[in-house]
């Protein structure tokens, strides 16, 4: 997986490419806990992302945990396989999310 | 009519084509002396194994030599160029002449020395002491006057009959001899009746010794090798005693001397004889004439230019003493000639020619009723061994099938023998080998080899029928609860019918044609007779040409024939219904 | 061994063994098969289905073993094998009519030369049997007048004919055009109806399902496995049966570890479905299966109780468009889900149809149906 990071005053976008899975996950959980400090407004961009799986979701959660303290967290351009894995997991409604 | 119109063309084709063919080796000039042969430029003719033979390697060694096994094939090839020079015996040349040949003629000079005409004496004969009772026999019959008698009447006046010579009532033992039947005037049919100087010498050898006398016929290249295996005791067939020949059988004492001359082709076209333009009939004044005895010809030349045999033939010291026979021998093909020349049928010659070949093939002497005893003999030869050589083959393709491997073994060796042997070949080692010193007809032995023969070829036929059949077929017929044989008999061994018939009736035909060969073992089937016929009538084309004839005939007969059956047998082409039904 | 339960078999086999010099399609066949039974012999090609018919009726010889039909042991070597077969009918696959008989000769011909008929007898039963199978019309046509489908009614008419106990099919309709196929099985399955005694090598299974009273599935020269209609189609007990009735395909990984190496088994996964034709969401699905399954539930659970041997099969159905991730592991009872929905659970749950766990012999069954 791929993540670049795009800061922009407070507000901080990653865009994810390829598969957020068990073995990515702890990845994208080092990026975001080293950057999230004075992040108001944090995208999370998946356009190009393939695959994401529980592990992934758990970033996620952990994430929107820290920025409902510190501002706000949207997840971009999701595509309708992710889309419904988050439904599944009733995810839709924790996390601010906006469709491809 | 369609048909002698073709017959026509055919021959004017094929004359056509062998004329162009003489013509090639034509070109050389004329031969007037034996040395002049004696040159690797000439190609001589010989007979196979006589005296000529003998001669011509003694005295000619540098011409090149062609072998012949009867002399009337000689004769044809060198009417027809093929020939530089033929070696044979003079006497029998100058019959030939006289009976018709034509373009050639004799040289003066002797080849070489004379030689023995003697009685060749087969060394497994079962008669005891046989050849002192010949010599006692030909010492008699010198004594008496009566082979001057003979040699008289047949050669030197060539009257041709045939004295009465009483067959022994009660005879002591059985005499078979054998003779060529193909040699004027010394053994040869008159229509159906074998007769001659040599016939005459049989019948009173047999009445000297009190034996019951048969004759059998060979080719001079089989009839060594007969009386050598002993199917016949002793051989009277102006035999040459040559010294190769005396390697394998005896001779008796001399019956005459004989004396070998050349035969070469007259200058054509060239020559005055021939290039004469005879426009009236005295203009045949001092022409050669010659004519078949007793033909229509004989009479009517004698009728039409009674003073014609008289002049300028040009007499040899040998043909002087033969004034007679000359005087009643006349050419047929020249009473046509004078016909043509006369004017009235000129356009009809080629057509009054054929009438005229049909004549002395078929009608002169009855000879008709030769060739339809010939025919009868391969037609006789065939169907037997077409029957027999289909259950032996039968046979032989079950063998193929057990389960057995030695058996199979066997089968498949000797249908491989048999296969790769030139029928021929296998015709005489069954003649002189196996059946060699058996009291067996030759017809019998034809029978035995075409059936063997052809079950070799028919059983791998049949092999490859059943083989071809689908093995669903026997399956399903196991499965209902036949037996095996049941099975075979009833499902496998009717398709496989259907198959290997059509290849079957080729093969049956194509056996049809080789029983042409049976002539090498005495059998006197179609080919052979018109070899007879040939022998007498001097001609090339005609009799080949009818003895072809009549095998298409026979052949298109029996394909029709078969082909009939193979329709009755083949179910889809007969009407749908059901035996035994009340549908 | 006269009981009541052999008496009524028409036919028994026992350990029956077939070899060949390379192959053995036969291994070892032991079945009894009674009167009024309708045998289907279902199973993947090659694996002795045709091989146990020829050798039942004898066109193949048993390399071993002992069949017995109506009473007589007919592999004995005394035994007059034509006799036997004139008990059992048999139909092929290339229908072998007698190509140079007409139809009604070819249905004449055993009756009057092995059930000694007249032949008008003969004839008479052989055109009302073409007349029930409507070939009434063609008893004097010759058999490559006729298509594939009225070649093998007239086959079976000709089998009948000779009222065997029992008929034999082998893959009756596997050399005709679809089209024609109809036509034969109705044929077969009216004489079922008659309570003909039969043994169909068949490659119909929704025929064999609804005209069998029994099935044997065949696999590697063995009956694998025998029941009724109903089990061996709703409930296969075994592995191949399974896999053979749902014509499945098979990704199959074992011992897996921690070594696992996961990014390739994905990349396969993503193969396998592309090969079968999978949905986009169908190969997501199946992954995160094996993701969540394998690497977030069995294989950390597998660090504390040892060494669990798992393995895993995706499996698609293509006549179901069925896709299944079907693990298996050791160890004791073990549900990778049951401690309540976590997140895995709940992804799990979402994305399959259905989620199945069976414990049997200490072995885990957790299967997934996508």
């Amino acid at each position: 997986m791929k993540i670049m990071k795009t800061q922009n005053g407070n507000s901080l976008c990653l865009a994810l490419e390829g598969r957020l899975d068990t073995n990515t996950a702890p990845e994208l959980e080092t990026v975001i806990k080293g950057s999230i400090d004075g992040t108001a407004e944090l995208t999370i961009d998946m356009a190009a992302l393939d695959y994401l799986s529980s592990a992934g979701l758990r970033v996620l959660l952990g994430a929107q945990k820290i920025m409902n303290k510190q501002g706000s967290m949207r997840v971009t351009h999701v595509n309708d396989t992710i889309m419904e894995i988050f439904e599944v997991t009733g995810f839709a409604d924790i996390l601010t999310i906006e469709k491809a | 009519m369609v048909l002698q119109k073709k017959t026509a063309f055919l021959t004017v084709a094929l004359f056509g084509a062998l004329w162009l063919w003489g013509c090639k080796s034509g070109e050389t000039e004329k031969i007037t002396s034996i040395e002049q042969l004696n040159n690797p430029a000439y190609t001589i003719g010989v007979p196979e194994g006589g005296a000529g033979m003998y001669m011509a390697e003694k005295y000619l060694p540098k011409a090149e030599h062609k072998t012949f096994s009867g002399n009337s094939s000689g004769y044809l090839a060198i009417s027809q160029g093929k020939l530089d020079g033929f070696v044979y015996d003079r006497v029998m040349m100058e019959f030939a002449i006289a009976s018709g040949l034509e373009g050639v003629e004799i040289l003066e000079e002797n080849l070489g020395e004379s030689m023995d005409v003697a009685v060749g004496i087969s060394p497994k004969s079962r008669i005891d002491n046989l050849k002192e009772k010949v010599n006692q026999f030909l010492a008699k019959a010198k004594a008496e006057g009566t082979l001057d008698d003979m040699y008289d009447r047949w050669v030197s006046r060539a009257e041709g009959t045939m004295p009465e010579i009483p067959a022994p009532q009660m005879p002591d033992c059985k005499l078979k001899v054998g003779t060529t039947g193909t040699v004027q005037p010394f053994s040869y049919y008159e229509g159906t009746t074998l007769t001659g100087y040599d016939v005459e010498l049989i019948y009173r050898f047999g009445a000297w010794l009190n034996a019951e006398v048969e004759i059998k016929i060979y080719d001079y290249d089989g009839i060594i090798a007969a009386a050598q295996a002993g199917d016949i005791d002793c051989i009277m067939a102006n035999l040459n005693a040559t010294e190769e020949r005396r390697k394998h059988i005896e001779f008796s004492d001399c019956v005459y001397p004989s004396v070998t001359a050349v035969m070469v082709r007259s200058q054509q076209g060239s020559g005055t004889e021939a290039g004469k333009i005879y426009e009236t009939l005295s203009d045949f004044e001092g022409a050669r004439f010659a004519a078949l005895i007793g033909g229509v010809y004989d009479k009517l030349l004698q009728e039409v230019i009674a003073d014609a045999v008289s002049g300028s033939m040009s007499i040899t010291e040998e043909r002087e003493k033969k004034v007679d026979f000359a005087d009643s021998h006349y050419d047929s093909a020249m009473v046509l000639l004078v016909r043509d020349a006369g004017g009235a049928v000129q356009k009809n010659g080629f057509f009054a020619g054929l009438e005229d070949s049909f004549q002395s093939t078929f009608v002169v002497e009855g000879r008709w009723r030769l060739i339809l005893q010939g025919l009868g003999i391969t037609i006789l030869i065939s169907v037997f061994s077409g029957i027999f050589g289909l259950c032996l083959g039968f046979g032989l393709c079950m063998l193929r099938r057990t389960g057995c491997r030695p058996v199979q073994w066997f089968g498949a060796v000797f249908v491989r023998v048999i296969q790769g042997m030139p029928i021929v070949v296998f015709l005489m080692i069954l003649y002189y080998g196996i059946f060699g010193s058996v009291d067996i007809s030759e017809i019998l032995v034809a029978v035995i080899g075409f059936s063997i023969n052809f079950a070799a070829y028919s059983s791998e036929m049949m092999r490859t029928g059943i083989e071809t059949v689908d093995k669903g077929q026997s399956e399903a017929a196991l499965a209902m609860g036949y037996t095996k044989s049941q099975t075979f008999f009833k499902i496998v061994f009717p398709q496989a019918a259907i198959n290997f018939i059509p290849v079957l009736k080729g093969e049956f035909i194509s056996m049809v044609k080789m029983t042409s060969v049976v002539g090498y073992i005495a059998v006197q089937d179609l080919t052979k007779v018109s070899d007879i016929i040939r022998s007498r009538t001097m001609e090339a084309f005609f009799p080949l040409i009818v003895t072809a004839v009549i095998y298409f005939a026979v052949a298109n007969v029996m394909t029709a024939a078969l082909s009939f059956a193979e329709r009755k047998a083949s179910p889809k082409r007969n009407k749908r219904r059901i035996k035994g039904v009340c549908m | 061994m006269a009981d009541k339960y052999e008496s009524q078999s028409i036919i028994s086999i026992r350990h029956l063994r077939k070899e060949y010099p390379n192959v053995t399609p036969l291994r070892d066949v032991s079945v009894e098969i009674k009167k009024g039974e309708v045998v289907s012999v279902i199973g993947p090609s090659g694996t002795g289905k045709s091989t146990l018919l020829r050798c039942i009726n004898l066109l193949e010889r048993p390399t071993k073993g002992v069949i017995t039909v109506d009473g007589v042991i007919a592999t004995d070597k005394k035994c007059k094998v034509n006799l036997v077969r004139k008990k059992m009918g048999m139909v092929f696959q290339s229908f072998n009519l007698f190509a140079h008989k007409t139809i009604i000769e070819n249905i004449m011909m055993g009756q009057v030369d092995l059930l000694g008929r007249s032949r008008q007898e003969a004839y008479d039963r052989g055109m009302e049997l073409l007349r029930t199978i409507g070939l009434g019309d063609k008893a004097l046509a010759y058999p490559d007048e006729l298509s594939g489908g009225q070649k093998q009614r007239a086959a079976i008419a000709r089998t009948v004919a000779m009222e065997p106990e029992i008929i034999l099919f082998d893959e009756p309709t596997s050399a005709l055009d679809p089209t024609m196929v109809g036509e034969v099985l109705s044929v077969i399955r009216s004489l079922a109806m008659q309570g003909m005694t039969m043994m169909i090598v068949t490659h119909e299974m929704k025929f064999a399902r609804d005209v069998s009273t029994r099935i044997f599935y065949m696999d590697q020269g063995e009956i694998y496995e025998d029941g009724t209609p109903e089990q061996i189609f709703e409930h296969p007990k075994r592995e191949r049966t399974r896999i053979f009735i749902r014509q499945l395909k098979v990704l199959h990984v074992e011992k897996i570890s921690r070594d696992f190496d996961f990014p390739a088994f994905t990349t396969q996964l993503e193969e396998f479905g592309r090969r079968q034709q999978l949905s986009q969401r169908q190969i997501y699905a199946m992954q995160l299966a094996a993701e969540e399954v394998l690497m977030q539930k069995l294989l950390p659970a597998a660090g504390e109780a040892g060494d669990m041997d798992i393995s895993l099969d995706a499996e698609y159905s293509e006549r179901e468009n069925l896709a299944q991730m079907r693990f298996s592991y050791g160890g004791p009872s073990f549900h990778p889900f049951g401690s309540g929905e976590d997140l895995s659970g709940r992804v799990i749950k979402g994305m399959s149809k259905e989620t199945e766990h069976m414990f049997s012999n200490g072995v885990n069954h957790f299967i997934i149906s996508i």
